[in-house]
């Protein structure tokens, strides 16, 4: 934009005039022009003479401009005056094609912008009123007002759109549209001027301009235009309109649009390396819980994969961006290209004034640098943005590289830590987190069951060798009974008793039996060793299991439950075997009778393992059966008599034991019944069953069979029980952790402390299902209990000074 | 440190305590200052008993036992710095050494009675 001042052409007074449009009238005299009239630093356009209508007259403001936009400013000081009144009273700016100044022909295409006195409400030949107004020439041939103050002008055109590229001039004055003389004037202070989007000065400027400077001065003030050119000038020879402008918005958008991506992408690449990080920090730091650690090492896989998923697409989109900058280089290219085209347009506009500037150019290129940098300054931006552009994308690019090598090593390090964690996962859980430190027997349980992973190993070995020693024990308790049977045959022998014989007859089988049934005992038994350490297994390796095991647990204790019906067989063949003895009678006989009254499976069972057995010895399983009926009825007949109510007193001594035997006996068996009900109650009853038979059965049996004429069976009998119970210590073992279990949930729930009389609360890290954290109460708490501690420390201290 | 000296630095620990709701962020401070104040309890505690016994000529194990505990506790409860995760323990040990405390100050109390 180029402004024309009023004061540029300030001595010019020659008047002016042009033909607003066709009416009849003719051009009759042109006004004149006087300085600084009506004020000093005025100049006026007045009507000494008559003017004629439908004409506009005034002094030039401009001369011979090409206009290379389409925004005008007019800004200024001005005032009017007309002989008839204020509504007459008027001044304005009329821009035209050169060539119709002073020419009685109407211009094709004109701009006339005018102010009424009246309408602003200024006074009739007042001056000094500020008017501003900002035109837009659209390619639609209007024109716009985008600004003004006071208001809107009157804005006249015809054809506006056409003076861009033209050479104008610009008339101050007045319009005239009376035919009478009426003395009316028009006037602008000197600072006022209309500013236009000027491609060059005129020709004539320039090369006045050049007079009487030297070559370096000379370029320089081309230099200055033709950058003034490219600052101002929207358009340049492009064609017509090539708007330079322009190619710096797409040229900084397109070396913008990488840069912005990689930024894009450096912030979920961040994020990813972030995300992955806290995973594995929740992991490592979050979870210290053995029992559910597999599952969480496998969600974290997944997570793990996920990331990788990500990190795969990351680098596609990285890929992608590289096909940008690519992109953008190879537009860049273009854009550059497409510059020098314009630029060579430019220099070779069919113009006086571009021949000039391009005879100019053409020596500015062999001036110093100096010259040339401030030539193409706007050019250079041009150049320099996008290599620094491409520069900074060259450090997001390394820094995104950086990026995805540190995922990648992370994730790396992760895989490290994912392939080491089932080794630390135990090494975690022994050293645990304080939520195990109230779930120690946990621990202690697993830990000296043999130390975790090595007890899988150890422990079935354990059973084995248990069992080879019981199969020893059994050969000598074997050899042991049967010599303890010799002799009490030698001493049943001895009394006339028909049934002593047939026991005799029996006695082989009875020295047998103790053998299968302590062999079948060690079956289970080792069955039962090898399902706990499963479900050890289970609860190590595998996921959140206690459902299961509770389950497996007490199918156990069934299991161990056949072995005692099996185990009281044996007694009752003992007792088949002594049954004449009044001695065996009085201290054996009411215990395995009561024995079997408790249920009829322990019956069912004997009758099994008759049946068993009649295959071993041969003997007829009916008169096997027959037998074991005939015991059965032999027990209720004695039951009847007076006899046994004698051997009953006898033994209240041990009548306490003896219905916790029993109560144990029936609890135990009831599981099976509950167990369809619901765990809960067979839990309950388990360890009922469990701590009876931890701290008194075992007593209560012992003393049991502290019988002398029983000594080899003792020994024999103390074994099986020993190996149940010792079975029953690890379902035992097994169900405390399921009672531990239960108590711990209630710490979970909200079981505390007093610190200094105020509820504290511990806080446990524990599955995510029983999540917790330290709430705000927790620190307050700690905060008041310091203050109740530091009280306490007071008075004790005085109190003690005191004594 | 001195009796009065543990129990000026116990004040000073208190000074810097501040109460909290839910949704402040969680400051090191917080537990450190906490921590920093049962250190000073703890040998404050240790000092009144030494005092007691002088007193009384008594020696009550169970007290020397709860110290005990306090100390193993307070010994691993750590010092936090900005950006690390404050865990269960953390809070756990200073709760588990502050009872301990307590039980050993109440049970000089109750033998004073």
């Amino acid at each position: 934009m180029s402004k024309f001042y009023v004061s540029d052409r300030w001595s010019d007074t020659a008047g002016h005039f042009i033909r607003r449009y066709d009416c009849g009238y003719g051009y009759y005299s042109k006004p004149a022009i006087q300085l600084d009239s009506p004020a000093t630093d005025y100049k006026r356009a007045y009507e000494s003479t008559r003017t004629y209508p439908c004409h506009f007259y005034g002094f030039l403001v401009a001369h011979q401009v090409k206009i290379s936009g389409d925004i005008i400013v007019i800004e200024g000081y001005f005032g009017a005056y007309h002989g008839y009144d204020n509504t007459r009273a008027n001044f304005g700016f009329a821009i035209v094609p050169s060539n119709y100044i002073d020419n009685d022909t109407t211009p094709p295409s004109k701009i006339i912008v005018i102010w009424t006195m009246s309408r602003f409400g200024w006074g009739n030949g007042s001056y000094g009123h500020y008017a501003y107004v900002k035109l837009k020439i659209n390619p639609d041939n209007t024109v716009s007002i985008l600004e003004a103050s006071p208001g809107n002008p009157s804005v006249g055109y015809a054809n506006p759109y056409d003076l861009i590229g033209q050479e104008v001039s610009v008339l101050f004055g007045y319009s005239d549209s009376w035919t009478a003389d009426w003395n009316q004037w028009a006037c602008a202070r000197k600072d006022s001027y209309i500013d236009l989007p000027t491609a060059v000065a005129y020709t004539q400027e320039v090369s006045d301009a050049f007079k009487g400077l030297d070559i370096l001065s000379r370029t320089a003030k081309v230099t200055k235009i033709y950058s003034d050119t490219y600052k101002g000038g929207d358009w340049v020879g492009l064609g017509r309109y090539l708007k330079l402008t322009d190619y710096g918005k797409p040229l900084d958008y397109t070396s913008k649009t990488p840069l912005k991506a990689v930024s894009e992408l450096a912030i979920p690449c961040d994020r990813l390396t972030k995300g992955f990080i806290i995973s594995l920090f929740e992991r490592v730091f979050g979870e210290h819980w053995g029992v559910g650690y597999r599952g969480k090492i496998l969600r974290d896989s997944f997570k793990g994969l996920d990331v990788l998923r990500k990190m795969a697409s990351m680098v596609r989109t990285f890929a992608d961006s590289g096909k940008m900058l690519d992109y953008t280089s190879k537009g860049l290219a273009v854009r550059k290209i497409e510059l020098l085209i314009s630029s060579d347009k430019l220099s070779k506009t069919p113009s006086h004034v571009e021949h000039d500037y391009t005879a100019v150019i053409d020596y500015t290129s062999k001036t110093p640098s100096l010259m040339e940098e401030d030539a193409v300054r706007s050019a250079d931006v041009l150049r320099v943005a996008p290599i620094k552009a491409l520069h900074d994308i060259g450090k997001l690019t390394e820094y995104t590289a950086k990026s995805s090598v540190k995922c990648l090593s992370d994730f790396a390090k992760a895989l490290e830590i994912l392939s080491k964690t089932p080794l630390l996962a135990w090494s975690d859980l022994i050293k645990g987190v304080d939520a195990f430190t109230s779930f120690a027997s946990f621990l202690r349980t697993l830990y000296d069951a043999g130390k975790t992973s090595e007890y899988t190993v150890k422990n079935p070995s354990k059973r084995l060798a248990d069992t080879g020693k019981t199969m020893d024990i059994l050969k000598k308790s074997t050899s042991l009974l049967r010599s303890d049977y010799i002799k009490s045959i030698d001493y049943m022998c001895k009394l006339p008793s028909l049934k002593e014989l047939d026991t005799i007859k029996g006695i082989d089988t009875h020295t047998i039996a103790p053998t299968k049934i302590l062999y079948e005992l060690s079956i289970p038994c080792d069955r039962l060793s090898k399902s706990l350490g499963k479900s050890l297994l289970d609860r190590v390796f595998g996921e959140w299991v206690y459902e299961t095991l509770r389950g497996k647990v007490f199918r156990d204790t069934v299991k161990a439950v056949e072995v005692f019906s099996k185990t009281t067989v044996l007694h009752r063949e003992y007792f088949d075997a002594f049954i004449g003895s009044d001695r065996m009678l009085k201290e054996f006989v009411k215990p395995v009778s009561d024995l079997f009254r408790t249920s009829d499976r322990l019956y069912k069972s004997i009758l099994k393992v008759f049946e068993a057995e009649s295959s071993i010895v041969g003997v007829p399983f009916k008169e096997m059966a027959r037998e074991a009926r005939d015991t059965v009825k032999a027990l209720e007949v004695l039951f009847t008599k007076d006899i046994v109510w004698d051997f009953i007193e006898k033994v209240v001594a041990k009548e306490r034991p003896r219905k916790e035997v029993l109560a144990y006996f029936f609890d135990t068996l009831s599981t099976e019944y509950v167990m369809a009900k619901g765990l809960p109650r067979v839990v309950r009853e388990a360890v009922k069953g469990v701590d009876i038979a931890s701290k008194e059965l075992a007593t209560s049996f012992s003393d049991l069979f502290k019988v002398k004429d029983l000594g080899a069976f003792r020994v024999f009998i103390k074994e099986a029980f020993e190996r149940i119970f010792s079975e029953h210590d690890y379902v035992r073992s097994s169900v405390k952790v399921y009672r531990d279990y239960s108590r711990f949930t209630d710490p979970i729930a909200k079981i505390a402390f007093t610190l200094t009389q105020l509820w504290t609360r511990r806080v446990y890290s524990r599955p995510e299902k029983f999540a917790d954290i330290i709430e705000a109460s927790d620190h307050n708490v700690r905060v008041d209990a310091c203050k109740k501690l530091l009280d306490k420390i007071k008075k004790l201290k005085e109190k003690l000074e005191s004594m | 440190m001195s009796l009065e000296e543990e129990i000026k630095a116990m004040e000073d620990a208190i000074s810097k305590m501040v109460y909290v709701k839910d949704g402040d962020y969680v400051y090191s401070d917080h537990p450190n200052s906490i921590l920093e104040f049962l250190k000073h309890c703890l040998n404050a505690s240790k000092l009144l008993y030494e005092m007691f016994k002088e007193k009384t000529g008594k020696e009550l194990s169970k007290v020397e036992v709860h110290l005990g505990i306090a100390e193993d506790k307070l010994s691993k409860a750590r010092t936090v710095s900005f950006g690390d995760v404050v865990l269960s323990i953390d809070h756990n040990y200073l709760v588990d050494s502050a009872k301990a405390i307590e039980f050993a100050l109440l049970l000089m109390e109750q033998e004073l009675e």
